[in-house]
C-alpha cells in the first residue's frame, strides 16, 4: 500500500514552525498567565511574556532540528542548571513570595483569610524580582514539554495534559484565572484537536488545517465570550439541584461508612448556625455553602414559604450572639419583683400559685406552670379561635445534627404532649438522643392583630413571671460607646429626618402611626416600630452576601450601621434585634432556614437555605418573628405556609423514641443511629470493570505498537521472523501460513543471506494481509476477541 | 472512531459535573464550548465530506497469473480544507474461481491515492468494488458515507507454457476437403473462373478468355476448406485445475495461431450444459474470449462440453484441453 506524502514529521517548512511556534507560546503563555493571575503572583508581566517568547521560539527550534536535537536539549539543560544555581538565593525568595501568594489567593477563596506574609522585610521589587526569576526559571521546563507535545508529538493529549495543572490548581480552589490566558490555552487546545486527524494528510493540508482552526477556534471563544457576558451570568439550577443530590448522596455515604476519617466537612456556610447554641459574628464572612441537605420536611397542609425556627439567641456581647445562662431562669419571681419596683412599670398583676416558704422551681416551665413560651402565641390563637385548624408537619434531620428541632411558626405541641424532643428554656427545641424525626403541629398564620389572647390559665404565667424576664433580659445591649452611639444616631435619624432614613420620608405608614396618629397597644407600638425599623434598613444598608468579616475590634452592628451598611441577614437580623431593644422593645436573634414547600408537600432544605431573622415579644401574646433582611422583603414568618390545606389530626403525641429524654437543660446531638449500609458492589464492580476495559485498550495498543517496530526493526531476518510468528499466532486463530512466507522465513531463518528490503515488506505485507483475511471472514464476536483480547489485529 | 466518541462523552460529562461543582461563570463558559466544539468541526469539514469522491481504476487491464494485480483508489476532495480520515473497505472478487478478498484501508487529506495488490493466484476476472467509505468530520465523531465510481476490473490471464504439441494436422488439404474461393485472392493451383463483380480487382481478370468471350472473366484462386476446429474446456473444477487447463489452452491456442489455424474456444455452462464458442482469428481475439470467459463463474463440479454436440456439421475437428493434457484432434 502506498499513500500520499506522509512527510509531515520528516520536513518541515517555515509555515509548520511559524504555527509550532504560535501553538507552542499560547500554551505555555496561556498556562503560566492563568497560574499568576489566578494567584496574583508578584511577577512583572513584560519579563515573563518575554520569556515566554523566547521560550517559544528556543524550543520550537531546537524540536524542529533534523538531527542534533539531543546535544541542543543536554546544552540548554545544563545552561538551566548554571542558572538557577547562580540565582539561587533569588529562587529562594521567589518561592518564598510565591508561597505567600498562592496561599493567601487560596485563603480568600476559602473565606478563611488565614493570610501569611513573608517574615523578611524587603521592598516589594525585591519580592517581585526574586518571583518573576523563579517563575522564568519554571517557564524553561514547562516550554520543553510543551515543545515536545506540540513540535514533535503534535499531540493534543500531551498538550492538554501538560497545561491543565497550571489551569486545574487555582480552577480547583474556585479561583478562575484572567481571562485572555485562558483563552490563549482553549484556542491552542482546539487547534491541536480540530487538526489531529489530519497530521497525516501531507505537510500543506496540515497546516492549512491548523491555521483554520487557529483562527477559527479564536473565532469561536470570542463570540462565546460576546454571547455570553460575564455580569449577566446565572448560575442554572439544575446545577445547584444535582450539586445538592450529589453532595448529599457523598456525605451520606461519608457519614455512614467514613464517620470516623470525617472526609467531608459539615455545611456550616458561612458560620450562620452552631450546635453550641452560639453565633459568631466576628467570623462572619462571605457566605459559603456546601449545599448539602440538612432536612427533609414534609407536610400535607402547608405550602408556600416557611420559615423553620432553630434557636434564638439572647445575649450580644459586640461579636456574637448567645444563649442566656441556666441561672437565669432559675427564679423568675426575682424579674417580677424588680419590675413592680421600677417606675415604668405599668401593670399589677396578681400573683398566682405562690405561697410564702416555698422554694422557687427550677425549671422554666415549672415556673411557668408547665407553659412554654414558644408556645404562647399558638395557644392564643387556639383559645380565641377555637375553629381554627392546626397543621402538622414532620421535619427530619438529614446528617450530622445542629443539636435543635427545626418547625415553622406557630408550634403548637407543648411540653406534655412532646415526644422525642424537650424545649431548652424559650430559646429551642432540642432533640433526644437518637430520634431524627420529629412530628409537630402548628398554628399557622396567627397574627396578634387578630385578637388573640392567651388562655386564662397561661395568663398569670406570662404576665407575672415570664414577661418580667422579657422585659429584663430581651431589652438589654452592650454599653460599648461604639454600639450606644450607632444605635442612638439611626433611632434619633429615623424619628427626626425619615427622608433620609426612609424611603417614603414621612409618609412612611408605619412611620405615620408611630409618630402622627399613635398606637393603642403595646403590640401594635412594637410591631410599627419593627416595620419601621426593618424599612430604614432596607433603604439605607446594601444586602450583599459576599461582604467580608467586619474588621478585628469592631462591634459587629456598630460597624454595619455606622460604616459599612453591607451585609446579609445575620447582620441585619443583629441590627434590627439591638434597635429594638435600644427602643424599648424585647427583641432576639433567631437563626433557622427558609424554605418553600412546593405543592408535593415535601422539600429537601440544603445548607444555603440558613437565615436569621428578629423575633419580638408581644405582650399577652408571645415571641412573634419580623423578617428583616431586604433581600427576603415580603417573607412573613408568623404565617409560615399557610398556602396550604388545614388537616383535622386529632393531637397524638410523636412517635416514642427507644429511649426516654433525659432531663437536662441543653441535650447534646448524638452519634446517629445504626442504619443499613449502601450496598457499594455496584459501584467497585463498575470500577472494576471500566479498569479491565482500559487495560484491555491499552494492552492492544501497546502490542500493536511493539508489533509494529518488530516489523519495521533493522534486521530484516529478524522482521521476517516475527511476522512469521505472527502468522503462526495466526494461524492458531483460523489463519492460514502461504507458502511464500514460509520459503521467507525458512530463508530468514536457515540461510546465511540477509533478506533484503522487497523480501522483508513482501514477509510483513502477507503477514498483514493473512490478518485482514481472517479478521474479514471472523464473525462479530470473534472480531472482538482478535482485536481487544488476543490482540492480533 | 468509537475511542473518539468514548472521549468527546467523557469530555462532556466532566464538563457537565465542572458546571455542577464550580459555580463560577467559566464552567458554564467551557460546558457550552465542549457542546459547540463538534458543530465547529462539522463546518468545517462537510463541505469537504459532501465534495468527496473515491475513484477505483486497475493499473493494468490485464496481468498474467503470479504478477501483483493492482488497483489504485484515488481520493477526489472538492473542499479547500483536508478531510479528517476516510476508512473504506474493499472487495475482490475474482469472478471465475469465486475467490473473494476484502481489504481494509484509511486515507487522510485530499487527492490520497493508494494502490491494492489483489490476489492475482488463479486465472479470472478480478473486479474490486468499494464496499464501505466513511469519511469521519475533523473530531471523529460524525461520519458520512463517501461517492464511489463504480467497480474497476481487471483480467488475470495464464502464465505462458510450452504448448503441448496438437494433433498432426498435415495433409488435410489434401484429403479431398471441398474448395472455396481463398478470401483475398492470392497465389495459387486451384482457381475458378467466372464473371466480373464489381469489385473484383483488376489483376484478376483473366484478359485472354475476357477477350475471347466478349466479357470480363475473373480468375478465382479456390482454396481447400479446413475442418473448424474447437478447442473445448470443461469451465468448473478448482482454481488449480482451472488454471493448468487455461495455460494449456492459451498455449495451444498461440501455436495454432502461429500456424494462422483459426480455431473456435468452446465451453459449455456448468449447470445448463448451454455451449458458449467464441471464434479466435488473432491474439486480440484470444485475450478477449479470455477475458469473457473468465467472467463467468466455474463451480467445483459441472456439466462437460464433451457431452454436448458440436455446431457445425461433420467438418469439424475438437480438442478437448484438460488439466493434464490434450484429448481429440480427430476429424468428427
Amino acid at each position: 500500500m502506498t499513500q500520499s506524502s506522509s512527510g509531515a514529521r520528516r520536513k518541515r517548512g517555515v509555515l509548520s514552525a511559524v504555527l509550532d511556534g504560535t501553538l507552542l507560546f499560547l500554551a505555555l503563555w496561556g498556562s503560566v498567565f492563568s497560574f499568576s493571575t489566578a494567584f496574583a503572583l508578584r511577577v512583572y508581566p513584560a519579563c515573563l511574556l518575554a520569556g515566554c517568547a523566547l521560550g517559544a521560539v528556543v524550543f520550537t527550534a531546537v524540536f524542529s532540528l533534523p538531527k542534533y536535537r539531543w546535544a541542543a536539549l543536554l546544552a540548554i539543560a545544563a545552561g538551566w542548571c548554571w542558572a538557577l544555581w547562580q540565582l539561587r538565593q533569588a529562587l529562594v525568595l521567589g518561592e518564598i513570595s510565591l508561597r505567600c501568594s498562592v496561599v493567601n489567593a487560596c485563603e480568600e477563596s476559602l473565606g478563611t483569610e488565614r493570610y501569611i506574609q513573608p517574615i523578611a522585610q524587603l521592598p516589594d521589587e525585591v519580592w517581585q524580582g526574586a518571583c518573576t526569576v523563579l517563575v522564568l526559571a519554571a517557564v524553561v521546563p514547562a516550554a520543553l514539554i510543551l515543545g515536545f507535545a506540540i513540535v514533535r508529538q503534535r499531540s493534543f493529549w500531551l498538550t492538554a495534559l501538560a497545561s491543565t495543572p497550571f489551569l486545574a490548581v487555582p480552577l480547583a480552589f474556585t479561583i478562575t484565572p484572567a481571562w485572555l490566558p485562558l483563552m490563549a490555552v482553549l484556542v491552542c487546545w482546539g487547534t491541536l484537536l480540530l487538526s489531529s486527524l489530519t497530521v497525516r494528510a501531507g505537510r500543506k493540508n496540515w497546516n492549512r488545517m491548523r491555521l483554520t482552526g487557529l483562527l477559527t477556534s479564536a473565532l469561536l471563544l470570542a463570540l462565546l465570550t460576546a454571547a455570553m457576558p460575564q455580569e449577566r451570568y446565572r448560575r442554572p439550577a439544575w446545577a445547584d439541584r444535582a450539586n445538592d443530590k450529589i453532595v448529599n448522596w457523598a456525605t451520606e455515604l461519608s457519614d455512614r461508612h467514613f464517620s470516623h476519617m470525617e472526609l467531608l466537612p459539615g455545611g456550616n456556610g458561612g458560620g450562620l448556625l452552631r450546635a453550641e447554641e452560639q453565633v459568631d459574628l466576628a467570623g462572619a464572612g462571605p457566605l459559603r455553602f456546601s449545599g448539602r441537605t440538612v432536612l427533609d420536611v414534609r407536610s400535607s397542609d402547608l405550602r408556600g414559604r416557611i420559615y423553620l425556627r432553630g434557636f434564638s439567641s439572647a445575649v450580644y456581647d459586640g461579636k456574637s450572639w448567645g444563649p442566656l445562662e441556666d441561672e437565669a431562669y432559675q427564679d423568675l419571681e426575682e424579674y417580677w419583683r424588680r419590675r413592680i419596683s421600677s417606675s415604668s412599670f405599668r401593670y399589677r398583676p396578681e400573683r398566682g400559685g405562690d405561697e410564702e416558704g416555698e422554694e422557687p422551681p427550677a425549671s422554666l416551665e415549672e415556673q411557668l406552670n408547665g407553659f412554654q413560651p414558644i408556645n404562647f402565641p399558638a395557644l392564643a390563637a387556639r383559645e380565641s379561635a377555637p375553629g381554627r385548624k392546626y397543621a402538622k408537619i414532620s421535619v427530619r434531620s438529614v446528617g450530622p445534627s445542629s443539636g435543635c428541632v427545626y418547625f415553622p411558626y406557630h408550634l403548637l405541641t407543648t411540653p406534655g404532649e412532646l415526644s422525642g424532643a424537650e424545649f431548652v428554656q424559650d430559646s429551642y427545641l432540642a432533640p433526644a438522643e437518637g430520634v431524627e424525626t420529629h412530628t409537630l403541629y402548628l398554628m399557622p398564620d396567627s397574627s396578634p392583630l387578630d385578637g388573640f389572647k392567651l388562655p386564662e390559665e397561661a395568663v398569670p404565667a406570662e404576665r407575672l413571671y415570664y414577661n418580667a424576664l422579657v422585659w429584663d433580659v430581651y431589652t438589654r445591649y452592650p454599653n460599648s460607646a461604639d454600639l450606644r452611639q450607632s444605635l442612638t444616631d439611626w433611632v434619633r435619624g429615623v424619628i427626626d429626618t425619615p427622608e433620609a432614613y426612609l424611603e417614603e420620608g414621612a409618609e412612611n405608614r408605619h412611620y405615620q402611626m408611630l409618630v402622627q396618629r399613635g398606637v393603642n397597644t403595646q403590640a401594635e407600638w412594637a410591631l410599627h416600630m419593627a416595620g419601621l425599623i426593618r424599612d430604614s434598613l432596607d433603604f439605607l444598608a446594601e444586602y450583599d452576601p459576599d461582604t467580608p468579616a467586619a474588621p478585628e475590634g469592631e462591634d459587629f452592628t456598630a460597624y454595619f450601621l455606622a460604616q459599612s451598611r453591607r451585609g446579609y441577614c445575620m447582620h441585619f437580623a443583629s441590627a434590627a434585634a439591638l434597635l429594638l431593644r435600644y427602643t424599648g422593645i424585647p427583641a432576639r436573634y433567631v437563626s433557622g432556614y427558609v424554605a418553600d414547600i412546593p405543592p408535593s408537600g415535601r422539600v429537601q432544605v440544603p445548607d444555603s437555605a440558613a437565615h436569621a431573622w428578629v423575633e419580638i415579644y408581644l405582650e399577652g401574646y408571645g415571641w412573634y418573628p419580623v423578617e428583616v433582611t431586604p433581600a427576603y422583603a415580603g417573607g412573613e414568618p408568623a404565617h409560615s405556609g399557610a398556602g396550604g390545606e388545614q388537616a383535622v389530626p386529632t393531637p397524638t403525641p410523636t412517635p416514642t423514641p427507644a429511649r426516654t429524654p433525659p432531663r437536662t437543660n441543653t441535650p447534646r446531638p448524638t452519634a446517629a443511629p445504626q442504619q443499613e449500609k449502601v450496598d457499594l458492589r455496584p459501584v467497585w464492580s463498575g470500577l472494576i470493570v471500566l479498569l479491565a476495559v482500559g487495560l484491555l485498550l491499552l494492552r492492544r495498543h501497546l502490542v500493536r505498537w511493539l508489533r509494529r517496530r518488530r516489523f519495521a526493526g533493522a534486521d530484516a531476518n529478524r522482521a521476517a521472523i516475527s511476522a512469521y510468528r505472527y502468522l503462526e499466532r495466526l494461524v492458531r486463530r483460523g489463519g492460514t501460513i502461504p507458502a511464500q512466507a514460509q520459503e521467507l522465513a525458512e530463508k530468514a531463518k536457515f540461510s546465511q543471506h540477509t533478506l533484503s528490503q522487497e523480501e522483508r515488506d513482501a514477509m510483513t505485507a502477507l503477514a498483514q494481509r493473512e490478518a485482514e483475511k481472517l479478521y474479514t471472514a471472523a464473525s462479530p464476536a470473534k472480531r472482538l476477541l482478535l482485536r481487544y483480547f488476543w490482540a492480533l489485529y | 472512531m468509537i475511542h473518539r466518541r468514548i472521549a468527546y462523552v467523557g469530555a462532556l460529562g466532566a464538563a457537565v459535573l465542572f458546571q455542577i461543582f464550580f459555580k463560577g461563570y467559566f464552567s458554564s463558559f467551557l460546558l457550552v464550548l465542549v457542546a459547540l466544539t463538534p458543530v465547529l468541526s462539522l463546518a468545517l469539514s462537510l463541505p469537504g465530506m459532501l465534495l468527496c469522491a473515491l475513484e477505483l481504476s486497475p493499473c493494468a487491464s490485464m496481468v498474467v497469473r503470479g504478477e501483483e494485480a493492482r488497483f489504485q483508489v484515488l481520493l477526489h476532495v472538492g473542499a479547500r480544507l483536508p478531510l479528517a480520515r476516510v476508512r473504506l473497505t474493499v472487495d475482490c472478487l475474482n469472478q471465475m474461481t469465486g475467490e473473494k478478498e476484502a481489504l481494509h484501508r484509511d486515507l487522510w487529506g485530499g487527492g490520497a491515492a493508494f494502490s491494492l495488490t489483489a490476489d492475482a493466484r488463479h486465472c479470472g476476472r478480478l473486479v474490486c468494488s468499494v464496499r464501505k467509505a466513511w469519511v469521519c468530520d475533523l473530531l471523529g465523531l460524525l461520519c458520512l458515507p463517501v461517492r464511489t465510481c463504480g467497480t474497476a476490473a481487471l483480467v488475470v490471464l495464464p502464465v505462458p507454457v510450452d504448448p503441448d504439441e496438437p494433433p498432426d494436422f498435415a495433409g488435410e488439404e489434401q484429403q479431398g476437403a471441398t474448395l472455396r474461393p481463398r478470401p483475398g485472392g492470392g497465389p495459387g493451383e486451384d482457381y475458378d473462373l467466372r464473371s466480373y463483380r464489381p469489385g473484383d480487382p483488376m489483376k484478376s481478370v483473366h484478359w485472354k478468355l475476357s477477350t475471347k468471350r466478349d466479357e470480363l472473366v475473373v480468375r478465382e484462386v479456390l482454396e481447400p476448406v479446413r475442418a473448424q476446429l474447437y478447442l473445448s474446456y470443461d469451465h468448473f473444477g478448482t482454481p488449480e485445475d482451472l488454471d493448468r487447463t487455461m495455460d494449456r489452452l492459451t498455449a495451444l491456442s498461440r501455436l495454432l495461431l502461429e500456424r494462422e489455424r483459426p480455431h473456435c474456444i468452446l465451453w459449455a455452462d456448468p449447470v445448463s450444459g448451454e455451449l458458449r464458442e467464441r471464434l479466435v482469428e488473432a491474439e486480440r481475439g484470444l485475450i478477449g474470449a479470455l477475458a469473457e470467459d473468465f467472467s463467468f463463474p466455474a463451480p467445483l463440479t459441472g456439466r462437460s462440453a464433451l457431452e454436448q454436440t458440436l455446431p457445425g456439421g461433420r467438418n469439424v475437428r475438437r480438442i478437448h484441453v484438460t488439466p493434464h493434457g490434450l484429448e481429440g484432434g480427430e476429424a468428427l
